[in-house]
């Protein structure tokens, strides 16, 4: 296997937030008192603000599909139901799921800010002329694009198998948007041409490489809409080999290939 | 699709000073015009051509009219069953209005209105766009100076009958140091984010009554219980909060809390109930200090991405027991949406058979229970409006079950706006809003009298907010507004000395 450690070469920002404080934010409920005509109604239902998601008692789970269930242990923290249905881990959710289902995990405790993912997961550290200038709005319509920015962000949860140089942990250490996530989080993206790896997980290392490699402007922006949890875009764009990730070299297009989905870490 | 308002009425040669149909504020998704006010709009048009030619006015000139207002409410009474006192003179002769409701018979006291820190935060521009907002009278744009304070200034008392309001919190927290340590001061403490924050609040009520010589503004504080938090303990900062505390009350002058149960802004990792330990805490201490009066979000409560459940009124039961001393006004009273979203029928947001609104019913509910607990007063800020739009029966379920069970001695006016633009179309169709005999024998509701009107449009807010009914309050002069513009140029939409400035004043 070869590990590649990208550098800092993605021209993003010099940032850098590895094993530094959370920095101050804006939270989701603050956004959402302006945002919520156009945002509210959709996001409710995306699977990125149901990483964690309550049933109808209020009890929390892991998944949008309730899949184990979560234990409030002081701020920031959860136990998780263990595979035995018996037993509360007290670790593994910090040590493994916290970057990923939860919002701004402090490098230090481990202990996250709020659960599921804030607005800040991805749009980053919201400046506050935003509301009189769209284009300093990380991602919104007018904020100039920037395919690296862009995997970066993604690339923060959806490169399963990537690691902490700085921590060790399944997960970046403290990434922001904006921040070069290749600097402190190491990927193998030798991945992309893994046949044995999953479609969805062999599909987001090819575009990830393609970005970094080969200077490719095709983010997963470019045929994913995240709000309303849509891929209707990618039906513009045109056939390439990494179509063939998902669909068949020959016959209608509308045929998926079938795939399963397993994590060793997430443990399914 | 999509078209702007004043595309649409240009395109329809459509105008009215009522919404013909469901509106949103930014708390709720507009449901699209429905057969009835459908029905609605087209005898509002139709009937405004005939008097406007009548009259020999131009058709848009007659609907800036009151009796284009009039007009409007004769409309609704055609297609809904008498829901409004009107009487076919008044849609022709202004003197028949004048005389029928002469300005000044109600201390009308807004305890819901807003603006922003001159920023334009997309919502009239979001509602502006959408069809269901066609067809108002007036326009809604999206720049900064629509949400600004100049034009809620304007829309308050300028294009209002007003006399008083209480400028309402919105969620958000102050930062009280720098990284050095040195307590900020004015817009130094919202350096991220503030929407409205609570210094600002204080700054424009000073502003106000400054211009009036009177008082016509009092203010709200947002310091809440999970608003400044020990990550260690995982329990409220409860220095810094008592710091925020006090200072809201003492510098700020604030005349309320304005909680928001399902907000985070202090990262707390949740919110809080009104009934919870910390909660508990807070009211202690704010009642130590003399502060004794809690206005509370209800309702509304999907704008929250995860703690929209907080916003359910049935802790109000619990914290009203035990806190037989504090005043409890619930805000929107608790309506948990808007009768505008396309699913609420389906979802048994409304039950038409029994008119019970999802939320306002528990907030009902709590009352029926406990008919000697006399602390909480549900307001109808963004409840009124949008139920007498979407369908004057609902306003009559709403305001009829407010009545019938809090007494009219116990609902408070409110209207929400600036985001609805003036409320002068609310206050107008309250005035002449009226219960069906039908629904008060149907559903034992009360006929509205004058009295009830007058005690809803203010003296109930005036009697909790201690404000003196007999005390002389100035119309803001003249030249207010170009006082206030003036000075909003100079300082800039985002005043570094923002806070200096209203110090002088309490000074």
């Amino acid at each position: 296997m070869v590990i590649i450690l990208v550098l800092s070469v993605l021209g993003l920002n010099a940032q850098d937030h590895a094993g530094k404080p959370v920095p101050t934010y804006v939270t989701g409920d603050e956004c959402l008192f302006c945002h919520r005509v156009k945002v509210v109604d959709t996001w409710q239902q995306n699977p990125h603000a149901r990483t964690i998601w309550p049933n109808e008692k209020g009890e929390e789970f892991i998944g949008s599909k309730l899949a184990r269930p979560l234990r409030k242990a002081g701020y920031g923290k959860f136990d998780i139901l263990a595979a035995d249905k018996k037993t509360w881990d007290k670790e593994k959710f910090a040590n493994r799921c916290a970057g990923c289902h939860a919002t701004a995990v402090d490098p230090e405790t481990k202990a996250f800010a709020t659960t599921a993912l804030d607005c800040y997961a991805c749009h980053g550290v919201a400046d506050p002329n935003h509301t009189k200038d769209a284009t300093l709005m990380r991602f919104s319509s007018k904020y100039p694009k920037n395919a690296r920015e862009i995997v970066s962000v993604c690339g923060s949860c959806h490169l399963r198998g990537g690691k902490s140089h700085s921590s060790g942990l399944p997960y970046p250490n403290n990434f922001v948007p904006g921040d070069d996530l290749f600097h402190d989080f190491e990927v193998d993206l030798a991945q992309a041409d893994n046949e044995k790896l999953n479609a969805g997980d062999r599909h987001v290392f090819a575009n990830v490489r393609d970005v970094l490699k080969n200077g490719s402007s095709s983010t997963c922006l470019s045929c994913h809409a995240i709000h309303t949890d849509s891929s209707a875009k990618h039906k513009r764009v045109l056939t390439s080999a990494i179509c063939q990730n998902c669909h068949n070299a020959e016959g209608p297009k509308s045929a998926v290939k079938k795939y399963e989905v397993h994590s060793a870490l997430c443990e399914y | 699709m999509w078209i702007r308002k004043f595309e649409r009425d240009r395109n329809k040669g459509v105008t009215s000073p009522v919404p013909t149909q469901m509106l949103s504020t930014e708390e709720f998704i507009p449901r699209p015009q429905n057969e009835r006010q459908k029905h609605v709009e087209h005898l509002i048009g139709e009937m405004s051509e005939q008097k406007a030619k009548k009259l020999a006015m131009d058709r848009r000139k007659f609907m800036g009219t009151s009796m284009g207002l009039a007009t409007c409410f004769s409309a609704m009474n055609t297609v809904y069953g008498k829901a409004f006192d009107v009487d076919e003179a008044e849609t022709m002769e202004e003197d028949a209005i004048a005389e029928k409701w002469p300005k000044g018979e109600y201390f009308v006291m807004d305890v819901q209105s807003h603006f922003t820190n001159g920023i334009p935060i997309g919502l009239r521009g979001d509602i502006g766009k959408m069809e269901f907002f066609k067809n108002m009278g007036f326009t809604l744009k999206e720049d900064k100076e629509s949400y600004s304070f100049h034009n809620f200034v304007k829309e308050m008392f300028f294009d209002s009958e007003t006399d008083m309001i209480v400028i309402s919190g919105v969620p958000g927290k102050e930062q009280q140091r720098d990284k050095e340590g040195k307590v900020l001061e004015g817009a130094a403490r919202t350096p991220f984010f503030g929407i409205l924050p609570s210094w600002l609040m204080a700054q424009a009520r000073e502003e106000i009554n400054a211009l009036a010589q009177s008082k016509r503004a009092i203010s709200q504080g947002n310091l809440a219980p999970n608003h400044y938090w020990d990550k260690t303990t995982n329990k409220p900062d409860k220095a810094a909060t008592i710091e925020q505390m006090e200072r809201e009350l003492n510098l700020y002058k604030i005349s309320s809390w304005k909680w928001y149960c399902h907000t985070d802004p202090g990262q707390s990792g949740g919110g809080f109930q009104c009934d919870d330990d910390n909660a508990q805490w807070f009211i202690d201490e704010s009642r130590k200090r003399g502060m004794k009066f809690f206005s509370v979000h209800k309702g509304y409560s999907y704008q929250s991405r995860l703690l929209g459940h907080l916003a359910n009124p049935k802790d109000i039961e619990k914290a009203a027991l035990n806190n037989p001393d504090v005043t409890w006004v619930i805000y929107h009273s608790a309506l948990q949406h808007g009768s505008n979203e396309p699913d609420w029928k389906a979802a048994n947001q409304y039950d038409p058979t029994t008119g019970d609104f999802a939320w306002h019913n528990i907030l009902m509910d709590i009352k029926k229970r406990n008919p000697k607990m006399t602390n909480v007063y549900p307001e109808i800020g963004s409840f009124f409006g949008p139920l007498v739009i979407a369908d004057p029966v609902m306003a009559m379920h709403g305001i009829g079950k407010n009545v019938k069970y809090y007494g009219a001695d116990h609902v408070i006016w409110g209207t929400d706006c600036l985001w609805w633009g003036s409320p002068q179309w609310v206050i107008d169709a309250f005035k002449r809003f009226q219960i069906s005999d039908e629904m008060c024998e149907k559903f034992g509701y009360k006929k509205l009298s004058k009295e009830d009107k007058a005690m809803i449009f203010g003296q109930n807010a005036a009697r909790l907010y201690k404000i003196d009914l007999k005390a002389k309050r100035n119309p803001l002069p003249a030249d207010a507004l170009t006082r206030l513009k003036t000075a909003y140029m100079e300082r800039g939409p985002n005043p570094t000395n923002g806070a200096y400035g209203w110090v002088r004043a309490d000074d």
